[in-house]
């Protein structure tokens, strides 16, 4: 039974991975909701038809979950990470910062987005067909092109609209 | 569709702009990607699925210490059953401990220190309370009965009803109201009986205390200059000034009536004349009497002025509370 799960694995891990990583916003969490979700898909009777967007399927209601129990968590980490972040060295942190500025701003104009388009649009940048995000996503496979076309634009602008408002933050100070 | 866009500009150009925007949305997705880690062994997972719990697979939360996946719902309903938990088991042992200091205190037969027997010591218990107390004590001699479980039930019983008792006769007090009590105190004023007649005439009067408020007692007629406890000095009364408004103390309230319209007080030094006067008023050893009909009051030692509301206008209409300041001045002072 695994042996079909095991090339999955190899193949989808990695997609797997940065689909929820968008989701949840914590790669840690990510990487463990993707062994959850493998988990489950080794335990699933019978074997789906479409293993692809069944995967992707139940790790967006695993990350659905997770996000209702994230605020608290972040709240109750905040504390350690600031204090962990304290004791790093001092080399990288310029190079940190940038990348936390930047999933800051993917991130705020992903939200922008609606659910639907933020997932259709997280589907095909895993790898996903149209016919597999239509059936991750319930849409019709002729409106999948559409909604991604929309969603590619909001993204592009909304991410184009933060960092005018970060250089024009810039330019004021 | 090659050939079309071939064919086709229009097409052709917004296939172009698509691209832009398709690669420009994978790059805006691509500098949120987190550095890529190796995926764990396929045969952990394996393993994990085999030995995983069927009814933990409602949603997924992890242990940052142990990896092993826990159902953050049945942790939360744990969580919260446990909580539920502490609160019934602190009520517990609230109520046990109250119930075995209580046990205590009832074999220990009340011998509490004074300190802590608080206002025992001016309730007296029923007689037939006390005699039952008596009649379950052990006769000095004679053998401790062998089940001292009934006998402090027994002890427990008596002191629970003299309790009872004590409380009834406490509430039938109270229900006296205190109206009525100075309206009886000034009617035995009026008309002091002849026993008291014959103290007043030899000088031989002393305060009662009735319930914690001081009676008015009869005091011989002044004679001579104002005088008083040389301690205590003298109070000079004289009313006039008025502070409208402003809230009088208390135990002068009481004497808002027209008697007082004329912004006098009815100073009654002697209960046989009921003389009224405004002048001197001599101090006691501890006190001074003043007499409002149809009130009584007694100014303290250690006050410093006596404040008193006194209607000024005869009108009651147009009656105003005015207070009314009377000070102390040293004794003999004009």
């Amino acid at each position: 039974m695994s042996e079909p799960w095991a090339t999955i694995y190899r193949e989808v891990w990695d997609d797997l991975v940065r689909f929820l990583d968008r989701k949840v916003w914590d790669p840690e969490r990510a990487r463990d909701l993707a062994q959850e979700t493998f988990v489950r898909a080794l335990k699933a009777q019978p074997m789906p038809d479409d293993p692809r967007a069944w995967l992707f399927t139940v790790a967006g209601n695993l990350a659905r979950d997770e996000a209702r129990t994230a605020i608290r968590r972040r709240q109750k980490l905040k504390l350690i990470r600031v204090d962990a972040e304290d004791s790093e060295s001092v080399a990288g942190v310029d190079e940190e910062l940038e990348a936390r500025e930047r999933r800051t701003k993917v991130r705020q104009a992903l939200e922008s987005l609606s659910e639907r388009d933020r997932e259709a649009l997280l589907l095909c940048d895993a790898g996903l067909s149209y016919t597999e995000i239509a059936e991750a996503t319930g849409l019709s496979p002729g409106a999948v092109g559409t909604t991604l076309s929309r969603a590619r634009r909001k993204l592009a602008a909304a991410y184009n609209a933060a960092a005018g408002d970060e250089e024009s933050g810039v330019a004021h100070r | 569709m090659a050939r079309h866009l071939e064919a086709c500009d229009e097409c052709r150009s917004r296939l172009e702009a698509e691209s832009i925007v398709r690669e420009r949305a994978r790059s805006v997705l691509a500098a949120a990607d987190s550095p890529p880690t190796a995926a764990p062994p396929f045969a952990d997972l394996v393993a994990r699925a085999v030995s995983k719990d069927p009814t933990q697979e409602d949603a997924v939360d992890r242990e940052p210490t142990d990896g092993a996946p826990i159902s953050t719902r049945r942790r939360a309903r744990v969580r919260t059953s446990r909580v539920g938990l502490a609160w019934a088991a602190s009520i517990t042992i609230a109520v046990g401990a109250g119930f075995l200091g209580r046990e205590l205190v009832l074999q220990r037969g009340h011998d509490l220190p004074a300190e802590l027997d608080f206002g025992r010591e001016s309730i007296e218990a029923p007689a037939d309370a006390i005699e039952g107390l008596r009649e379950n004590a052990p006769v000095a001699g004679e053998p401790v009965p062998s089940d001292p479980p009934a006998r402090q039930k027994s002890e427990a019983k008596a002191i629970v009803e003299a309790e009872k008792s004590m409380a009834a006769q406490r509430a039938e007090t109270r229900k006296l109201d205190v109206s009525e009590r100075v309206d009886a105190d000034l009617a035995e004023v009026a008309a002091p009986p002849a026993a008291q007649r014959a103290q007043e005439a030899t000088g031989q009067v002393e305060d009662e205390e009735i319930s914690g408020r001081t009676r008015f007692a009869a005091r011989p007629p002044l004679t001579g200059p104002a005088s008083g406890h040389p301690a205590l000095g003298c109070w000079r009364v004289e009313p006039g000034q008025e502070q409208t408004g402003i809230p009088a103390r208390l135990w002068l309230t009481e004497d808002r009536l027209p008697d007082n319209a004329d912004g006098a007080l009815r100073l009654e030094t002697d209960p046989e004349s009921g003389s009224d006067a405004t002048g001197w008023l001599p101090l006691g050893a501890d006190s001074v009497w003043l007499s409002i009909p149809p009130r009584v009051f007694r100014l303290a030692s250690g006050d410093d002025a006596l404040v008193g509301l006194a209607m000024l206008s005869g009108d009651e209409a147009a009656m105003e509370p005015s207070e009314v300041r009377y000070t102390k001045v040293e004794c003999g002072s004009p």
